[in-house]
């Protein structure tokens, strides 16, 4: 019982601070210890905030490519890599520091620079540097749901005469479809709002939504209007998460 | 087909990984390697001990309750807040920490303890996840024979849930004790500049010095570190559970 009770109060301390930054969202009042009354006005105030928009259609975009190419590439490596040795590199590549993964490929696009003379950061480097992320995730995630089918259907298909493509896209993949849904949201909430891997990959014309949070909030700027963007960018967070157990019921 | 795009994928992920290995090459061949100086890696270490030592005393029992008894919701709102981004969360303690310094007197920011508080919030899931494996492991057996023994629901906690679940306990500090390690986030949004670590050191090594190949060579030992204990980590959790 006693411990029914900490849980619980360990669950509430920890959703608290997330929910004091979408109460003060909703707050008529630019202080964040006064509560003036609900209003929607920061939003309001965010959708005409020009950079910000950009800032988090920037995001989107970055995050749709990122999960539907991890997805897809994530999906191919837990088929075709069954060994347990393949599986680790990617364990290993995902619990990383982050620092040390952020700077690798900020050294690997400064070392394109320097040889070819390609100038990849910005866009492009961020997607990248997102992606490298986001496959080993996308592995670790996919590897348990695809063992779990393709043992005996695949072989079934394979001996009926499907090729391997085939028996990929007809059998693997409509049967995974719950978890590929998971693992698309995952990888998509993580790249939405991944600031470090960004930051060293991109270049001062291209901002996503959190580097525009970094810019005005890491100085303790406490603006209505950055309470309504931080809230906005939880959205992906919350859908990944809910989704993610919905989809992980159907196997157990 | 698909083999050949999977070991390719495979191939890149490993070479982008481990690409900061090369900087070494530029040091024996006689660069200068900036190393950051002993305070900055003093501080770093006893945060990230603090940090896992907390974690893992805050999530303990809760894994425990939750291996035992709890619901799938309970377990599910626990470990949610791994998909929240980490700038976000730090955010969030940084206006909760107004708050507190306005209602308590309690100054936060700036402050180690403040960032403490955030790599504990932000580490917590994983301490939780770690222990949940190791707690839900536990077979009846002993647990039942101590009871039977005499020993009290107290003693038998002690001297055998707790020694059996060891494995899973050093697992999940090695792991946040690395992720705190590497931290850049916290240190810089909750500590206000003050609060100077490893992570905050690579990070300048980039931005402000330009000197990519010291900061290739620093990430590449915290990298390394990480791989040895991970290896660990995948064996106590592997043959001890």
């Amino acid at each position: 019982m006693t411990l029914r009770v900490y849980t619980w109060l360990l669950i509430a301390l920890f959703y608290a601070p997330i929910g004091v930054v979408v109460a003060l969202s909703f707050n008529d009042s630019k202080l964040p210890y006064v509560w003036g009354g609900f209003t929607a006005r920061w939003y309001q105030a965010l959708v005409q905030w020009e950079q910000a928009w950009g800032a988090l259609l920037n995001s989107f975009a970055i995050a749709i490519a990122v999960a539907l190419v991890a997805t897809a590439l994530g999906l191919f490596m837990a088929y075709a890599l069954r060994k347990v040795t393949h599986l680790a590199i990617s364990q290993v590549a995902v619990v990383m520091p982050e620092v040390s993964e952020a700077l690798a490929f900020a050294a690997a696009l400064w070392l394109v620079y320097t040889y070819t003379g390609v100038n990849l950061f910005g866009p492009v480097g961020v997607f990248l540097a997102h992606l490298a992320y986001a496959i080993p995730m996308a592995h670790v995630l996919l590897a348990p749901y695809v063992t779990y089918v393709s043992r005996t259907v695949v072989e079934a298909a394979r001996i009926l005469g499907a090729s391997e493509v085939k028996a990929v896209v007809y059998i693997v993949t409509p049967m995974l479809m719950p978890a590929l849904t998971a693992a698309f949201l995952i990888v998509f909430a993580n790249s939405f709002d991944t600031y470090i891997k960004t930051a060293f990959a991109t270049e001062p014309g291209f901002v996503t939504a959190p580097i525009l949070l970094w810019n005005y909030a890491a100085r303790g700027r406490g603006d209505p209007t950055l309470y309504a963007l931080a809230t906005v960018m939880l959205i992906p967070s919350i859908a990944a998460a809910v989704i993610y157990f919905r989809a992980i019921k159907r196997y157990s | 087909m698909i083999r050949k795009i999977a070991l390719s994928t495979l191939a890149a992920v490993v070479l982008l990984f481990y690409l900061p290995f090369a900087a070494f090459l530029h040091f024996t061949t006689g660069g200068e390697l900036r190393l950051p100086t002993a305070g900055v890696v003093v501080t770093t270490l006893l945060l990230a001990v603090a940090t896992a030592a907390l974690a893992i005393a805050l999530a303990y029992p809760a894994a425990y309750y939750l291996a035992r008894r709890g619901s799938e919701l309970e377990f599910a709102l626990l470990v949610a807040p791994l998909w929240v981004g980490t700038l976000l969360k730090a955010y969030s303690l940084l206006v909760v920490f107004v708050l507190v310094e306005r209602y308590f007197g309690l100054s936060l920011w700036g402050t180690p303890a403040g960032v403490l508080v955030g790599m504990v919030y932000e580490y917590f899931p994983y301490a939780l996840l770690t222990l949940y494996a190791a707690v839900e492991k536990l077979t009846e057996g002993p647990i039942n024979a101590a009871r039977v023994l005499g020993a009290s629901k107290m003693q038998t906690f002690l001297r055998v849930e707790l020694p059996l679940t060891t494995p899973g306990v050093v697992a999940a500090f090695v792991l946040i004790f690395l992720f705190a390690l590497g931290d850049v986030i916290m240190p810089a949004v909750l500590g206000a500049g003050k609060v100077y670590t490893f992570g905050s050191y690579v990070w300048d090594l980039y931005f402000k010095a330009r000197d990519i190949l010291s900061g290739g060579v620093m990430s590449t030992a915290l990298a390394g570190l990480s791989l040895l204990a991970t290896y660990v980590v995948f064996r106590t959790v592997r043959y001890s559970l």
